[in-house]
């Protein structure tokens, strides 16, 4: 006879839908204070150029970051969202950069809303990277859509294949 | 975040190599599903925003990253495996999970102008990453990782072929019989 082990509770089929919901009502929380709480809401780009004397000297970071356009300086938008702008203290942008491309900026906050980038990285190869990454997306979801089946007399997914 | 080929095959090669039974495309949808929880809709709302400017607050853009953290991970994980069968889905969770951690550590090797992100919280805000690749190294890996993928399942298969034969054999007192 086997034990049966504290774990198994968790995932037997008594409450199984609340227990779910649960989980799930619990993530939206997590995502909600996500969205409006946090440290990251408190120094960003945008709360810098909101109060450009206050946070005058302040060192910021932005990783992969999308270059809307190149004038007086780099444009930069996050989630389509523009963020603001950076110019490097001499002037000189990275040699072929252009409007669409994703950088990486290390720089520091001025009075006047503009990021003076210390450091400009330049993400050529993202483009190929999404397209890969949308390939492997689909490999991923499409493989499960084989493998999976929904088992209606035992109210559950199963694998179609035993070596999968 | 390495490519999604690359955590796809990264998940096949960690099923073949522990010789997971059943789990295979679990462990590898595992694999991606911190990027599709997380950088899958935030590259979606961008596009949105991008061409209608709709979308704009930056709520749109946070309320994504607890997809790409263990505490965010767990609960998702825990909710896809309640749509297995009761004897699947312990399995499930823990395939499905061991294959997003397997996603972040893969993750914490590229290095990011951000400094990582903070995948202890709730304990701590920080940001933590071994930083050693830049985040589109993974795509010059593909070609190798593929050919690994490939030659690792041929052997599987091969394997498997020949474990059947030989029980089909056995059963029927064939040439390898006692």
């Amino acid at each position: 006879m086997t034990q049966a082990s504290p774990l198994d509770s968790l995932f037997d089929d008594r409450n199984r839908a609340a227990r779910a919901l649960l989980a799930l009502l619990t993530l939206l929380g997590i995502m909600a204070w996500f969205a409006f709480a946090g440290p990251m809401h408190e120094i960003t780009f945008a709360n810098c150029i909101a109060e450009p004397e206050r946070w005058e000297g302040k060192e910021l970071r932005l990783s992969v970051t999308r270059v809307r356009g190149i004038e007086d300086g780099l444009i930069l938008v996050r989630a389509g969202r523009e963020i603001g702008r950076v110019r490097p203290p001499d002037g000189q942008l990275p040699a072929g950069l252009n409007a669409g491309d994703t950088i990486s900026v290390e720089g520091v906050f001025r009075s006047t809303g503009i990021l003076e980038s210390r450091r400009v990285y330049v993400h050529e190869a993202r483009p190929w990277k999404n397209r890969a990454s949308l390939v492997g997306m689909c490999v991923a979801v499409g493989a499960g859509l084989v493998v999976f089946r929904w088992d209606r007399a035992r109210g559950g997914l199963v694998e179609r294949f035993d070596d999968a | 975040m390495p490519d999604l080929i690359t955590h796809s095959v990264a998940g096949h090669l960690v099923a073949r190599v522990t010789r997971l039974r059943h789990g295979l495309v679990l462990l590898v949808i595992g694999n991606c599903l911190p990027d599709l929880l997380s950088r899958l809709p935030v590259r979606v709302i961008g596009e949105i925003n991008f061409r209608t400017g709709h979308l704009a607050e930056p709520y749109w853009y946070w309320m994504w990253m607890p997809g790409h953290l263990p505490v965010g991970l767990l609960l998702a994980s825990y909710v896809l495996a309640h749509l297995f069968v009761r004897e699947r889905r312990r399995a499930a969770f823990f395939t499905l999970l061991g294959g997003s951690f397997t996603h972040l550590l893969m993750d914490s090797f590229q290095w990011h102008a951000s400094g990582g992100e903070p995948i202890f919280w709730p304990f701590t805000w920080n940001g933590y990453e071994i930083g050693l690749v830049s985040p589109e190294a993974s795509l010059t890996w593909i070609p190798a990782l593929l050919v690994a993928s490939a030659v690792v399942e041929t052997v599987h298969q091969a394997a498997k072929a020949f474990v059947t034969r030989r029980a089909a054999e056995r059963r029927t007192d064939g040439p390898v019989g006692h």
